[in-house]
Order: C-alpha cells, then structure tokens, then sequence
C-alpha cells in the first residue's frame, strides 16, 4: 500500500530547509521502494510565528487560546506548528533538515516520524523506503 | 513458536554497563535506546560516583535506524570525553545498533588518540544475557586496552569472581576472597569496588596467575589471558563457603602457587578453630532437629547453586532436594557442573536442573516431598511459593527485595558464619 512523504527542500535535490522556514513542502507518493512527486503542498502561515521575546508576544488572542508554555519560540509556536503539522497529516513521515521541540511533538501525537537529517531526496528515499517496505513486510532490519 | 519465559533472572548482555559501574571511574557509554539504559539502571547501590542517570547514551531512534547511529555515537563519545571525568569510558552497544549494522567498534577506533582509554564491548541482547555480558566487557579490555607485560610481579594474583550487582554480595565477596589469597602470603589483585579501579585493570598482565572462582563466568576470559599475556590460569569452580570448601579452597591456591603446606595449613587451622568454636557455641540449636528444615533448595545462579549446595551439605549436613540453576548456563559447561553438585560429603550426590522458568522451578518445588517444611534459598520470586508450603525462605539470589546488602560476604569461613546466622534466624522465627 502507498504512503506520502513531506520533504522541506527548496530545490528539490536536498534536504534543506528547516521545520520552521518551509513555507511550501513536496509531498512524495511512495508505492514499494517506487516514489514519485505528486504535489507541492503550500504550509498556512497566516499565523506567523514570532520572535522571541518579542513585544507583543504574549499579548496576542492566541496566548489565551493556547498553551504558550514549552514553545520556546513565542507564544504562538505551539498553535502554528500544530497548524502546519495538521496539513501534513496525511503523511507517514517527514523530512526536515531540523525540526524544532514542539513541532516533533504535534507530529509524535499524529504518529509521524521524523527524519531530521540534511542530504540529497534521493539518498534519504532510498534509505527510507527500504526500511518501511521492510518494516511493513515484517522482514528483518538487518543490515549486514 | 515464540516462548514465554516466566520470572527470568537475568538481564540483557546490555545489564553489564553493572560490571563497568563497578569499576570506579569507568564510565559506561551506550549505544542503544533510551529506554534499554532506564530498565537496566534499577539496581541496588550505584557506583558512588556516577549514577546511571548519567551515563551518557546515544538514545537512537527511527531515524539512527535508517540512517544508521554512527555519527551520534562519535559525538557522544567526544563530548562525554569533554564533559565526564573518568578514568576508563567502555561504549556498550545494544540490540538496534548491531541490527542494522553500525560499526561501533570503528568509531571507537578513532578515539585511540584520545587522552583517557575508550574501548567497546559489543553487548546486544541477543547475543546473551548479562553474565555473557561481563565477559564481553572483560574480554574488551583485554583485547583493547591492556598489552602484555615482560614484568611478572612474583605472587600478584589476579581475582574473578561473579558477575558485580548481579550478585548482591559480589563487593564483600571480592574482598573476603582477597583476604583468604593474602594470608597465605600472595598479594591479590581485582579491578572491582572501592579503590581498585584503572590502577589495577593496568597490573593485570604482571600476575603470576590468574584465579577463577566460578563454575563458568569468566572462563573464556583468564583463557583469552593465558593465550595473550601468557599468564596461567587456576579454576576453581566451587565458590567457597563455610569451613569445608574454604579448606579446599585455600589448599588448592596454595598448592597452585606454591606455597609452603604447612603455612597453609596453620592458615586454615586459625580460621577453622574459631568457626567451630562459633559453631559448638550453638551446637543445641544445630541439634534441635525441628528448627531447621530437613530438605532444602537453592534457586541461584550457578556460583551460589553450586557453592551454597555444598555448604549445606558438607557443613551442616542438610539434604538436598532438587537444585536449580538459573543463570542460563551456556551447554558446554552444564554437565562439569553437574558433575560437581555429585561431590559432596557422606557420598551424598544432589541432582541439579539448569533451568530458566521459574514457572516450572515452583512447580517442581511444590510437587517434591521434603518431609516437613522446605528450606529455599533464592531469588524474591520464590518468597510467595514458599510461604504457601509455609517453608522458610532466604533471599540471597536476584532479584533481591527484602534486604539490604553493603559489603557482607557469604565467602569464606567468616561468610559461611553469616550464612549460618541468616538461615537460622529465619528458622527460629517460626517458634518465636
């Protein structure tokens, strides 16, 4: 059966961009160890994250809606990882260069992994197909 | 088909991050999730300085699975050689490392240079449980860390006992052995507990000989010795508690190293004096034939099972039931063993079952008739099984929960006393 992979990457040879800094991802459909570009999928950042520490940072509706505690980033992290993490539910794991604290656990509740990790598409698909067509197979990790 | 095995008594070969916490200011560095280091922490006592909380871990998850861990555990070894002061860091790899293939044995290669020794112990589960576990780390610093020396130091000997915090007694045992090998003029030397450490680990290859004392553990490693350092080995597989095998035990030293006989006899001749002295004080307890059980059992590791059988037998002339060994003995060795539990004094001969289900050990225990109420020696597990047949009960094997253990020994003439104390003291208590 088929699953779909998001990849931050801004030139759709690397993995490069990072969790916070993709506005847009590539959503990779994978069939076997077989994967081919289906879309590019625009992340919502309507809600901004801010800088930290900045003025208005806690003043804002969000901070009373939400959690701002743990963020790190501002009492809006939590709302807008949780947003763009939400668009990519559909996806069995993702790939970022790196993925911040709270993102990692918005995608841990949704069961996504994540492959925080900076080398080419193509490299990293191998790898990962491989290992999900073995885990899927209930055939052995091994390597050797 | 996949098995149930029931009260297991052992831990993964991972468990012997135990043997290196028991090397003071060696350091365990893992390679393996986070979880494998949690479950494997709770123990009793830490090392004092270090506490399994820090020991630092590469924690891999799916993503080191994929891509494999290498490069997390290079920056764990170098920045745990940044942040810890030891003396001695040994990466201990777990299960998802050598499954998927890191070659953890390279990167620690790569820190030949570093100013502190770092060498590896390849401890995944599947290759074992914990005792294998401690000769892995052994062998490590054997092969690693330790070369061969053109200086024998005359009388140095180097000790190997069981397996560190496995054997509740394992620091007090270490000691007493140490006391019975100096008496007789021979200088010991243990790499475990209170201020032996890289010191020691650095004398091993000067020894004149090497001494075993268990009926498996740590064979293959005062064997890998005699090949690499050239130094013999002396095997003694009876752990010896109470006067009859201290005896024994001492006379074979002696006898191996060349020690004068009649100095090992006024050794022994002291020792035993008093411990029958002890033992005639109390001669109308040990006389009172309903205090103590007429049967027992031992449910231990191989070391406890066998040396305990003997004591019980030999010393204070108690009957053997069936007696269990659970520590997984590897196959090559279980028939020598056995063959050891059939020398015993008054010809008597105790049939030994090596078997790791504690399901089927209670079954056996509660089928078996010991003619009035059983006497069983053994881990936390069997306190429940004898309570029902209204036995007495004597926790001296893991688990261990109901007591607490710093530095006694059940080794020697003074741990067979103990041993004494302890079983009695549960037996009267039935009439008090």
């Amino acid at each position: 059966m088929g699953y779909l992979i998001a990849v931050g990457s801004s030139d759709e040879i690397n993995v490069n961009l990072k969790f916070g800094e993709a506005d847009e991802v590539l959503i990779y459909e994978v069939e076997g160890t077989d994967y081919s570009l289906k879309e590019k999928r625009k992340l919502n950042k309507e809600a901004k994250p801010q800088e930290a520490g900045s003025d208005n940072a806690c003043s804002s509706d969000s901070c009373r809606s939400c959690s701002c505690s743990g963020s790190g980033q501002g009492c809006n992290g939590g709302s807008d990882a949780e947003e763009k993490v939400r668009l990519m539910a559909d996806c069995r794991c993702v790939l970022f260069k790196k993925v911040g604290f709270q993102a990692q656990k918005q995608f841990e509740k949704k069961a996504i992994s994540i492959f925080d990790i900076e080398c080419e598409i193509s490299d990293a698909f191998e790898k990962i197909t491989k290992y999900y067509e073995k885990v899927d197979s209930h055939s052995s990790l091994r390597n050797r | 088909m996949a098995k149930l095995l029931d009260k297991q008594r052992y831990k993964c070969a991972l468990g012997a991050m135990q043997t290196v916490q028991a090397i003071e200011r060696a350091l365990p560095v893992l390679h393996s999730g986070p979880g494998c280091a949690q479950k494997l922490s709770e123990s009793t006592g830490s090392s004092g300085y270090f506490s399994p909380n820090i020991f630092p871990c590469t924690s891999i998850n799916e993503k080191d699975v994929v891509f494999g861990g290498v490069k997390k555990l290079r920056s764990t070894i170098d920045n745990a050689l940044k942040v810890i002061d030891a003396d001695l860091y040994v990466v201990l790899t777990g299960c998802i490392p050598e499954i998927v293939g890191d070659d953890s044995g390279e990167v620690v290669s790569e820190f030949a240079d570093a100013d502190k020794p770092v060498i590896y112990a390849p401890t995944a589960g599947f290759k074992g449980n914990n005792y294998k576990g401690h000769e892995q780390v052994v062998e490590a610093i054997i092969d690693q860390y330790l070369k061969k020396s053109d200086k024998k130091q005359k009388g140095l000997v180097n000790i190997w006992a069981d397996v560190p915090y496995q054997d509740l007694f394992w620091l007090g045992n270490l000691r007493e052995l140490e006391n019975l090998v100096s008496e007789l003029g021979l200088t010991p030397n243990t790499i475990f507990g209170y201020k032996r450490g890289i010191e020691n680990i650095k004398k091993i290859p000067e020894a004149e000989f090497n001494l075993l004392v268990s009926p498996w553990v740590g064979l293959s490693n005062v064997k890998k010795m005699e090949k690499k350092f050239g130094t013999p080995y002396l095997h003694l597989k009876t752990l010896p508690v109470g006067a009859t095998e201290t005896g024994k035990f001492l006379r074979e030293v002696g006898k191996f190293a060349g020690v004068d006989e009649a100095k090992v006899e006024a050794v022994i001749k002291e020792h035993e004096d008093y411990y029958y002295y002890l033992i005639e004080r109390y001669a109308d307890l040990f006389l009172e034939n309903r205090v103590i059980n007429k049967q027992f059992t031992i449910v231990a590791d191989a070391q406890y099972t066998l040396g305990i059988t003997k004591f019980l037998v030999n010393d204070l002339g108690l009957v053997p039931a069936t007696q269990f060994v659970v520590d997984d003995t590897p196959q090559k060795y279980r028939e020598e063993i056995a063959e050891e539990f059939k020398k015993l004094n008054f010809g008597i001969e105790a049939n030994v079952s090596f078997e790791t289900d504690g399901f089927k050990i209670h079954e056996e225990i509660k089928e078996h008739d010991y003619h009035g109420y059983p006497l069983v020696l053994g881990g936390y597990y069997e306190k429940e099984v004898t309570e029902n047949l209204k036995g007495n009960f004597l926790n001296i094997s893991w688990p261990v929960q109901d007591k607490v253990v710093f530095d006694r020994a059940y080794v020697g003439y003074s741990g067979g006393i103990r041993l004494i104390e302890d079983i009695y003291t549960v037996a009267v208590q039935r009439f008090n």
